[in-house]
């Protein structure tokens, strides 16, 4: 059985590396990809994902108190997102173009769930792709299951009818 | 989960580069082991500055007993002749009903002034 965050997290505030890689090999998928629907660039969010668990190792000893890696994660991550977009260059696109269609003629999906705000598409993300509840969603995110659902909802609906006209 | 969310599920979504892992573990390390003697320095700075100011309060205290050894301790330290003083407010005293009533000596006035 894997060792639950909470450990990994009161090694990581004795500044143990290996439970740092732990955690990233666990929540760097999660992390990377919310990062992405947050509407950062592919070789912005390979800048910021490193930043994103650098900046926990460096929390030191108040990870003592952290429940929830992940949670904590996600809010480091939707920050530095927030940063990076700010300090974008005017008239630079929020999300490229698309980049490939795949053999059976789908739009990468990444594409078009930039395309949402980025409420919905961390929602949509953590739900299609990484199979959570709204209970976690809603536990990750730092928002009701509710407000969850209904995000997700409305994105949902939104990537449908997008896909449809792609 | 309709179809819809079925297909997109199966829609691969990008990965984090491989590299990026043992790049950000080896830079951690090095952040840490920069934080230690950031820390160490810090600690040393704070301890230096405590003692400078320990050291000046014991050698100010040492340079005030050298200054009263030399000159004597401060008047409110000094006993109180009472004789003396009892004299000198009498004298005071006679000098300044002189000068009131108007019989005033020059020897006293000079006295006075």
């Amino acid at each position: 059985m894997s060792e639950p965050d909470r450990e990994l997290l009161g090694r990581l505030a004795h500044g143990d590396m290996e439970a740092l890689g732990a955690l990233y090999d666990r929540h760097a998928r999660r992390v990377y990809h919310v990062l992405l629907a947050r509407g950062l660039r592919d070789e912005e969010a390979d800048e910021v994902l490193p930043e994103v668990f650098l900046a926990l190792a460096e929390c030191g000893r108040k990870l003592r108190g952290v429940e929830d890696a992940l949670a904590y994660l996600l809010g480091i991550a939707r920050h530095l997102a927030h940063r990076v977009r700010k300090q974008r260059p005017e008239g630079t696109p929020a999300a490229p173009e698309p980049e490939s269609r795949d053999d059976d003629g789908t739009v990468a999906a990444m594409h078009l769930v930039r395309q949402l705000p980025v409420e919905q598409a961390e929602v949509v993300v953590l739900k299609v792709w990484h199979g959570f509840t709204f209970d976690e969603i809603g536990q990750v995110l730092a928002v009701s299951p509710n407000t969850a659902a209904s995000r997700y909802r409305y994105g949902i609906e939104k990537l449908r009818a997008m896909w449809d006209e792609g | 989960m309709s179809d819809f969310e079925l297909r997109m599920a199966t829609t691969p979504l990008p990965e984090p580069p491989p590299g990026l892992r043992p790049a950000m573990l080896a830079r951690a390390g090095r952040e840490r082991r920069w934080r230690t003697v950031e820390r160490a320095w810090r600690w040393t700075l704070v301890v230096a500055a405590g003692l400078l100011l320990v050291l000046n309060l014991h050698f100010s205290r040492v340079h005030e007993h050298e200054m009263i050894a030399l000159i004597g301790p401060p008047g409110i330290e000094r006993p109180l002749e009472a004789k003396v003083f009892v004299q000198s407010l009498e004298h005071r005293r006679h000098v300044l009903t002189a000068a009131c009533s108007g019989d005033f000596p020059s020897a006293l006035k000079e006295d006075l002034l």
